[in-house]
C-alpha cells in the first residue's frame, strides 16, 4: 500500500518519493545487475540507467508488482550492457584486477572472517559457473535461485512464460550441476558433500 | 584424484526428463507428482541426480549478496527531465495522429482525383443520372399535393406542373445547360419542406443552427413558417442552388397526420434568421474555452494512439479501394 503511494506519488514526479523506492530495490537491482555482468562498474552503470529510466518510464506503469516491472527494466539494461561490450570488446568482464567478492566493504559484521572468506569463495566459483551459461538462463537462474524470486515473478521480470521460466531454470540447473561437479575441488571443502 | 573426470551416468528417462527440477520446486501438477514420486522410489538414478539438483540449488541460494558501491538516488532535477520526456512522447504521439491523419486525407484527395478523373462530371452517363434524380424527386414532392394532402394556391400549383414539364420532358442529349434550365425552372416553384406534425418549430429552424448548444428561440410565424430554401432535399440541392424567396400567400396546412407530410410553405422574406448567423454569435458563449480544451485534449489523450491506428487503416482502406476502383474502371 505504501510502495503503491509512492509510485503514484512519483509518476507526479516526486523524486524523493522514487528515491524510497530506489532505497528498498537497489540492492536488489545492484545484486542482479552484478551477477549478469560480474563487474562493478558495469553493474552500478546498468544499476543507475535502469533506475532513470524507470522513472522516466513511470507513466507506462500499468500496475502490478512494480519488482518484477523495475526488474524488467534493470534486465533490459544488463542486456544493453552485453550488447554492448560484444561490440565493443576492449577488455573482458572476466579479467578482473580486483575480485568485487573480496572488498572489506562487503564483510558483514554477523559473520566471522573465516565464514566470510568461504563464502566469498563460493561467490567466485558460483559467479564462474554463472557465466558459462547462455544469458537468458544465466538470468533465470539468477533471478529465481540466487534472488529467491518465484516463477511468476521472474516471467513477468523477463517477459516469457512460466512454462519457459520452468524449462530455462531446469536446463540451466543441470548445466550448473555438470560444471560444479566437474569443478568441485574449486569448492570450498565445507561445500563438497560429495567428498564428505 | 580424478574423480571429477568420471561422468556420471545420467538417466535416460522420459518421464522425468527436464520435470525433476520442477518437482523439487512443487510446481509440478498432483498427477504428475504422484507419477514421480512413484518413478524415484524405483529409479536411484534419478533420486541421486535430484539430490545433486537440490544441493545445486542450495549452493546457489549461498551466494553472498554484494553490497551497492554507491547510492543510485535520482536528483530533484530529474523531476524537469520526467516532464520534459513526457512532454516529448506525447507530442511524438500527437505528430504520429497527425501524420495518420494526414494520410488519410492524402488518400481520399489522390483517390478523389483519381476517380474523377476517370468519370469526369460532364460525362452524359453521370448527367443523365442527376437527371433522373432530379426528376423522381420533382415528381415525388408533387406527389403529395397532387393526393390532397396540402392545398396549394392554384397559379403554384401550375408553377409547379411547368416545373416538372420542363424537367420531365427534357432532351436526354443536352448537358449542364439544360441542367441550369430545370434549376430556373424549380427557382420558381413553391419551396417545400418536411415539417413534424406535432412540433413544427424544430424544421422551421435553420439547418446549421442545430449544432449550437444555447441557440435562442427563433422567431418565427404560427401560420407562415420561415424557411431557407436549401433545405428542401439534399438531392435538389446541387439543381437549385441560389433558390431566392418568393411571396406567396399563406397556404393552409391539412390536419396533422401521423406519418411525415410535404408541406409547401411560403418564404417570408422579412425575418430571415437563417441568413443571418452572427447575429446569434453575439449572444451565445464560445463553443469550446481553452479550459474545454484543455480538457477535452486531456480526455482524448489515451485514445490517441487507437484514433491513429483507425486513421491508418481507414487510410489503408481507401487505398484499396482506391486500386480496386481503377482496377475495374480500366477493366470497363
Amino acid at each position: 500500500m505504501e510502495e503503491q503511494a509512492q509510485v503514484a506519488a512519483a509518476r507526479r514526479g516526486d523524486t524523493q518519493a522514487f528515491n524510497k523506492l530506489i532505497l528498498n530495490y537497489q540492492a536488489l537491482v545492484y545484486n542482479v545487475a552484478y551477477r549478469m555482468l560480474h563487474n562493478p562498474d558495469a553493474a552500478a552503470d546498468a544499476a543507475q540507467e535502469a533506475f532513470i529510466s524507470a522513472f522516466r518510464a513511470l507513466g507506462g506503469f500499468r500496475g502490478g508488482s512494480f519488482k518484477a516491472w523495475l526488474l524488467r527494466i534493470v534486465t533490459n539494461a544488463c542486456y544493453d550492457q552485453l550488447r554492448s561490450k560484444k561490440r565493443r570488446p576492449s577488455s573482458s568482464l572476466d579479467d578482473l584486477s580486483i575480485d568485487p567478492d573480496h572488498s572489506p566493504m562487503l564483510i558483514d559484521r554477523a559473520e566471522s572472517p573465516e565464514e566470510h572468506a568461504l563464502r566469498q569463495d563460493l561467490g567466485r566459483v558460483i559467479q564462474s559457473a554463472l557465466n558459462l551459461l547462455p544469458p537468458d538462463q544465466k538470468l533465470t537462474v539468477i533471478l529465481s535461485d540466487v534472488q529467491g524470486l518465484s516463477y511468476e515473478e521472474v516471467a513477468q521480470a523477463t517477459g516469457v512464460a512460466v512454462g519457459t521460466v520452468k524449462s530455462r531454470l531446469s536446463r540451466g540447473r543441470g548445466r550448473l550441476r555438470d560444471h560444479l561437479e566437474r569443478r568441485q575441488e574449486l569448492l570450498p571443502r565445507r561445500y563438497r558433500p560429495i567428498d564428505s | 584424484m580424478f574423480d571429477f573426470l568420471r561422468k556420471r551416468p545420467r538417466p535416460d528417462h522420459g518421464a522425468c526428463g527436464l520435470d525433476l527440477s520442477a518437482y523439487m520446486d512443487g510446481r509440478l501438477s498432483p498427477r504428475a507428482r504422484s507419477r514421480m514420486e512413484k518413478h524415484l522410489q524405483g529409479c536411484e538414478a534419478c533420486r541421486a541426480e535430484l539430490a545433486s539438483l537440490r544441493l545445486t540449488v542450495s549452493l546457489l541460494r549461498a551466494v553472498p549478496a554484494v553490497k551497492p558501491p554507491r547510492s543510485f538516488f535520482l536528483p530533484a532535477s530529474e523531476a524537469v527531465k520526467q516532464k520534459q520526456v513526457q512532454r516529448r512522447r506525447l507530442s511524438y504521439s500527437y505528430l504520429r495522429a497527425a501524420s495518420a491523419a494526414a494520410t488519410v486525407l492524402l488518400v481520399l484527395v489522390v483517390s478523389g482525383d483519381a476517380f474523377l478523373r476517370l468519370q469526369p462530371l460532364g460525362s452524359p452517363g453521370v448527367t443523365s443520372e442527376v437527371r433522373l434524380t432530379a426528376t423522381e424527386t420533382a415528381s415525388q414532392i408533387l406527389a403529395v399535393p397532387m393526393a390532397g394532402a396540402v392545398s396549394a394556391p392554384a397559379d403554384r400549383g401550375n408553377d409547379a406542373a411547368a416545373m416538372v414539364e420542363s424537367v420531365s420532358a427534357s432532351p436526354t442529349t443536352t448537358g449542364a445547360g439544360e441542367l441550369a434550365e430545370s434549376g430556373r425552372a424549380l427557382e420558381a416553384a413553391p419551396t417545400s419542406a418536411i415539417l413534424e406534425p406535432h412540433d413544427a418549430e424544430p424544421a422551421a429552424r435553420p439547418s446549421f443552427t442545430f449544432a449550437r448548444p444555447a441557440a435562442p428561440p427563433l422567431p418565427h410565424t404560427p401560420d407562415a413558417q420561415p424557411e431557407p430554401a436549401s433545405q428542401t432535399t439534399g438531392v435538389e440541392q446541387p439543381v437549385t442552388p441560389q433558390a431566392e424567396p418568393t411571396t406567396s400567400p399563406p397556404n393552409t396546412v391539412a390536419p396533422p397526420t401521423p406519418a411525415l407530410v410535404m408541406v409547401s410553405t411560403a418564404v417570408v422574406p422579412t425575418p430571415q434568421p437563417s441568413l443571418e448567423p452572427v447575429a446569434h454569435k453575439a449572444d451565445e458563449p464560445p463553443l469550446a474555452t481553452p479550459s474545454g480544451w484543455a480538457g477535452l485534449v486531456r480526455t482524448l489523450r489515451p485514445s490517441i494512439p487507437w484514433l491513429e491506428r483507425i486513421l491508418a487503416s481507414t487510410a489503408g482502406l481507401l487505398l484499396v479501394a482506391m486500386l480496386w476502383l481503377r482496377g475495374r474502371m480500366n477493366a470497363l
